[in-house]
């Protein structure tokens, strides 16, 4: 069979391995039969175009178009064929797909447009690499663009799980197969040898990049293309600040916003303000289209299942209510954002629309609180943040007094959660619920409200314990929602008047957790906030047991403990990566200069063996080896004797002693009917080893040493045209 | 010499070796009077022992007809020369038939064309059809008269001349005819001291005349006989093809060789090898004797001719292009 027909199965499997690789995308289960398509069709394609007589690349390219067209239609794009959606769907597959899954989520949802870039990937790499296979001499070149598949699906999997090890190393045997199949001579029998004693060094070196790929150390965090690639901000989602709409709801409590349908009351969150410029709170919330889920909260907490259905009724915007935190939606268009998992609408909220939400609500453990301390990422210490306000250039002189109200608040406190939750209880004692108090959350209308009016709804006791708590290090947030809800039937009626702010502080370990820093609504005889109310127990409880430990940790025999030990980065630490990189470089070098020098006394040996004219073949192809030192690029065209006078007048008119009669010698086995003699090859390699030592005197140690370790030494030089006479 | 084609004798070095020997002889007879040209003659010798003729483009002067002389005084075979002019007649060559009263017969009587060597000077000042029955007789090696054949001699060679720079009142030979010739060479003129030993040595008629033969009839028709049965590696067959192949689609080229120049090249380099005492042919061989053989059967385009190219410049591309049977990359 032909090699090069041989080696389309290998580029087909290099496509379908790369297209596999898209698993951390979508999952194994939907990229597998795409993959396999995609990477048999155009192989199989080009295989039947290039016949006894190849077509013209041209018509591979244009021939493979339509058949990519009705393979995909067959194929990911047939739930698309049914309800007209098909060119819509092709358009944004082939287009916009790459930045859809970038934006989103993953594991991906296998929708037709996701999955069509899958399936045009493979078929571009298994396309590629069988023309290549079918076009080109050159061993790898086929595997490149399986290789470059790869990569894509590698860039675009970066967030998703599981790994590629097993993928790198079946690409890994299945490169060196190629490179086997393509390298292996044409002889019929010898060919198959070479094949045969290749493919367990194949098997080796991919269970090698098996074992040996988790180890390769890693000095920095792959390149993720999703950071180049963002979902519009909230803000053109929704002109209006959920945190502005608080008093005017409060002004009219009973306006039904929305119902659900729970098993238990909890609050209803409806958005996250976490930046605050001294004048307003929004949302730094960077919302991607999930499909219909919700990533899981990356804090520790246990948590409880509560699915909930809602009905939309009244309530304006593209924020949707939930309880936190969502992990399902279904039969509403949303995007999350992925660090808070607040949802908002993909259009504005109509009445009547109903959603069915499965959330996870967190369980705080009471040791937890007890012991947890500040967090201190990224995320927190942007919680801290206290910008001076637009336009303002020097602090304004409300934050001084506001930090010197949280620290007397907190004098006692003991620990972070004590500080959070005395912060809390000061300000509910602090003022009183009213809601006629003016609205806004900026720094002089905190002031006021701290100061002479003491009159605020939850928007100023929840801003206002933000940016205390902000003074005094905490990181602090806000979260705009609804407490509880009223029960009508089977149903929760969530009004206007159960709105609520909570402020919210990281803590390491466990997350974001709310405080009440908000007094009871006066007049209000049913308790609806659970969570809330919970919340204060809990926080009680906390405060209590670390006032407990501290008590029993007073007196003479309490010592500060010493600090602790510098610990001994010497012993048990692995080598920083520096170290094997310099270890990689090291091997590296050395095996290419073992190849290097090596490669040429192996080809000499080989040269020296077999019949009488193959040794005489071979003492010319070492003269012409050495006539390289001193410039012979390429022997194609020349005649024997050509050759001859080129190293009489490169090396000296000594050489043609021994050039001369070699080129007889060489001309006699290739052209004469008389058979070689071994004493003839005896003197063909004689006069080989004398032209050697004129060319070395002639050239130089340092020059032959030097051309000895370029990379073209390692490249197996062609046999001579025609060189079937010397076997005999 | 009873040399196989597919089986090896033993003594097909010594023969070739002998052969080797009487050639080198040979030139070296004929450079006694033709001095300083010895490339020129070992080529007009391959024409020879090849069968095939000889075209020499050159000026009046250069030694064009003591070469043709010196080659049949030193094989002992007859020579004549044939002057051609506008009113030439066919039967000027050929000879004719006249009608014999005694014996109420036609006797045919043999033209200058029935020698050895022939020297066709001026050959393009004969009249198309003269140009004709000669180059008909080049080819078939026999005339034709009256219904009945008469075979020229063997070994049978023609050298013709033409003047390159006087080309008033010619006919220019046709490419259908330029590729009877196995041959196209140039003389050249001698250099200084070739032409000054000319001078001193004075090789006039009477030198060419005092001139030993130093090989028979014989001897020629065996080594003629040993060249065409030279052993050639099947490589070299593809060789000579693919350099005459490269020709057809040259860019330079209005005109590619024919297979005739194939065969014409292949025979040529069997003698040339014979003639370096080898019994087999080496792309050497080849390469040497392309541009004689195949540039004077190229026609050049107009454009490629105003930038000043050659078919022999076309050849020497295509040799450098073609790669030999032997080579091997570095």
């Amino acid at each position: 069979m032909n090699r090069r027909l041989l080696a389309l199965p290998v580029t087909a499997c290099l496509a379908a391995v790369a297209g596999l690789a898209f698993h951390r995308v979508f999952g194994f289960g939907p990229v597998v039969p795409v993959a396999v398509v995609a990477a048999l069709v155009p192989t199989a394609l080009a295989a039947l175009l290039s016949g006894v007589r190849p077509w013209p690349l041209w018509v591979s390219a244009v021939a493979t178009v339509p058949a990519w067209l009705a393979t995909a239609a067959a194929t990911v794009l047939r739930p698309t064929l049914g309800d007209g959606s098909f060119t819509r769907t092709l358009r944004e597959g082939v287009l916009g797909s790459w930045k859809s899954i970038l934006t989103t989520l993953l594991p991906a949802p296998a929708e037709p447009a996701l999955l069509l870039l899958v399936h045009l990937v493979v078929w571009l790499a298994a396309f590629a690499g069988a023309e290549l296979a079918l076009r080109t001499r050159l061993r790898a070149l086929p595997g490149v663009p399986a290789l470059a598949a790869f990569a894509v699906a590698l860039l675009l999997g970066v967030d998703g799980s599981g790994s590629n090890l097993g993928l790198a190393a079946a690409t890994v045997v299945l490169l060196a197969v190629l490179m086997l199949l393509r390298s292996a001579p044409d002889e019929e029998g010898r060919g198959w040898r070479t094949i045969l004693a290749g493919l367990p060094a194949a098997a080796a070196l991919g269970a090698l990049a098996l074992a040996v790929g988790p180890f390769v150390p890693v000095g920095a965090e792959p390149y993720n293309p999703r950071e180049q690639v963002q979902a519009p901000p909230p803000q053109t989602r929704d002109s209006v600040s959920p945190l502005d709409r608080v008093g005017g709801w409060l002004l009219s409590p009973d306006q039904v916003l929305f119902t659900v349908r729970a098993a238990r009351r909890e609050e209803w969150r409806l958005a996250v303000l976490d930046r605050f410029d001294g004048v307003t709170w929004t949302s730094g919330a960077r919302f991607v289209p999930t499909g219909s889920r919700v990533p899981p909260s990356p804090d520790e907490v246990d948590r409880s299942a509560l699915p909930q259905t809602i009905t939309v009724r009244g309530l304006p915007g593209v924020w949707a209510p939930a309880a936190d935190r969502p992990r399902r939606v279904d039969g509403l268009g949303v995007v999350v954002d992925p660090g808070s998992g607040v949802l908002a609408a993909v259009r504005p909220l109509q009445p009547g629309q109903t959603y069915r939400v499965e959330s996870q609500t967190p369980k705080w453990d009471v040791e937890d609180l007890e012991s947890a301390s500040i967090a201190d990422d990224a995320e927190a210490r942007a919680a801290l943040q206290l910008p001076w306000g637009p336009g303002a250039t020097k602090e304004p002189v409300q934050i001084a007094e506001f930090r010197r109200f949280a620290k007397q608040a907190t004098a006692d406190a003991d620990s972070p959660v004590q500080r959070a939750a005395m912060l809390a209880a000061r300000l509910r004692a602090h003022a009183r619920y009213s809601v006629t108090a003016p609205p806004g959350h900026g720094y002089r209308q905190l002031d006021y409200f701290l100061g002479e009016g003491r009159n605020g709804t939850p928007e100023h006791f929840a801003t206002a314990y933000a940016v205390l708590a902000r003074t005094i290090g905490l990181p602090t947030r806000i979260k705009v929602g609804f407490s509880g809800g009223h029960r009508v039937g089977d149903v929760l009626e969530v009004r206007s008047g159960d709105v609520m702010v909570w402020p919210e502080v990281k803590f390491d370990g466990i997350g974001w957790m709310p405080f009440n820093p908000t007094p009871d609504r006066p007049g209000k005889a049913e308790q609806d906030d659970s969570v809330a109310e919970g919340e204060s127990r809990k926080l009680e409880q906390a405060q209590q047991n670390a006032a407990e430990k501290k008590r029993a940790g007073d007196g003479p025999n309490d010592q500060t403990p010493p600090p602790a030990a510098k610990p001994h980065h010497e012993e048990g630490d692995p080598l920083p990566w520096w170290a094997y990189a310099l270890a990689a470089v090291a091997v590296l070098i050395a095996g290419y200069l073992g190849a290097a020098l090596t490669a040429p006394a192996l080809r000499r040996r080989r040269r020296r063996a077999g019949t009488p004219a193959a040794r005489i073949v071979g003492a010319w192809q070492q003269a012409l080896e050495h006539l390289a030192d001193v410039g012979l690029g390429t022997a194609r065209t020349l005649t024997a004797h050509e050759v001859a006078r080129f190293g009489a007048r490169h090396v000296g008119d000594d050489s043609l002693a021994h050039l001369r009669p070699l080129a007889d010698l060489v001309d006699r086995t290739r052209f004469a009917q008389a058979e070689a003699d071994p004493r003839a090859a005896d003197r063909a390699w004689e006069h080989s080893d004398g032209l050697g030592r004129l060319v070395t005197a002639k050239a130089g140690r340092l020059r032959r040493l030097r051309r000895r370790l370029h990379p073209r030494s390692l490249r197996p030089r062609p046999e001579p045209l025609h060189g079937g006479r010397a076997e005999r | 010499m009873p040399v196989t084609e597919n089986r090896p004798l033993p003594d097909a070095d010594a023969i070739a070796a002998r052969f080797a020997q009487l050639f080198g002889v040979l030139a070296q007879n004929i450079e006694q009077v033709v001095r300083g040209k010895r490339e020129k003659v070992e080529l007009a010798l391959v024409c020879l022992l090849a069968e095939g003729h000889l075209l020499v483009e050159d000026v009046p002067g250069v030694g064009k007809t003591t070469l043709a002389r010196a080659i049949a005084a030193s094989v002992d075979a007859k020579w004549t020369r044939v002057q051609f002019t506008p009113d030439l007649l066919p039967s000027d060559i050929t000879g004719v038939s006249i009608f014999n009263q005694a014996q109420q017969t036609f006797d045919f009587h043999a033209g200058p064309i029935f020698a050895n060597l022939v020297v066709a000077d001026e050959i393009n000042r004969g009249s198309p059809k003269t140009q004709s029955a000669l180059l008909e007789v080049m080819e078939e090696r026999r005339v034709t008269v009256e219904g009945v054949p008469h075979p020229v001699p063997r070994p049978f060679l023609v050298i013709a001349t033409q003047n390159p720079v006087d080309m008033d009142g010619t006919y220019p030979l046709p490419e259908a005819q330029l590729d009877r010739f196995l041959m196209r060479i140039s003389m050249g003129y001698p250099d200084h001291r070739a032409e000054v030993a000319v001078l001193a040595g004075a090789p006039t008629g009477a030198a060419l005349d005092r001139m030993p033969p130093v090989a028979s009839r014989d001897d020629v028709a065996r080594m003629i006989e040993f060249a065409g049965r030279l052993h050639v590696a099947p490589p070299l067959y593809d060789y000579v093809v693919r350099v005459v192949a490269a020709t057809r689609d040259h860019r330079d080229l209005r005109l590619g060789a024919s297979p005739r120049a194939s065969l014409a090249l292949l025979r040529a380099g069997r003698v040339r090898a014979a003639a370096a005492g080898r019994a087999y042919l080496v792309p050497e061989d080849v390469k040497a004797l392309a541009v004689p053989v195949i540039a004077h059967r190229l026609i050049v385009t107009p454009e490629a001719e105003l930038r000043g190219r050659t078919g022999a410049d076309v050849v020497a591309e295509v040799l450098a292009a073609v790669p030999t049977p032997q080579a091997a990359g570095v």
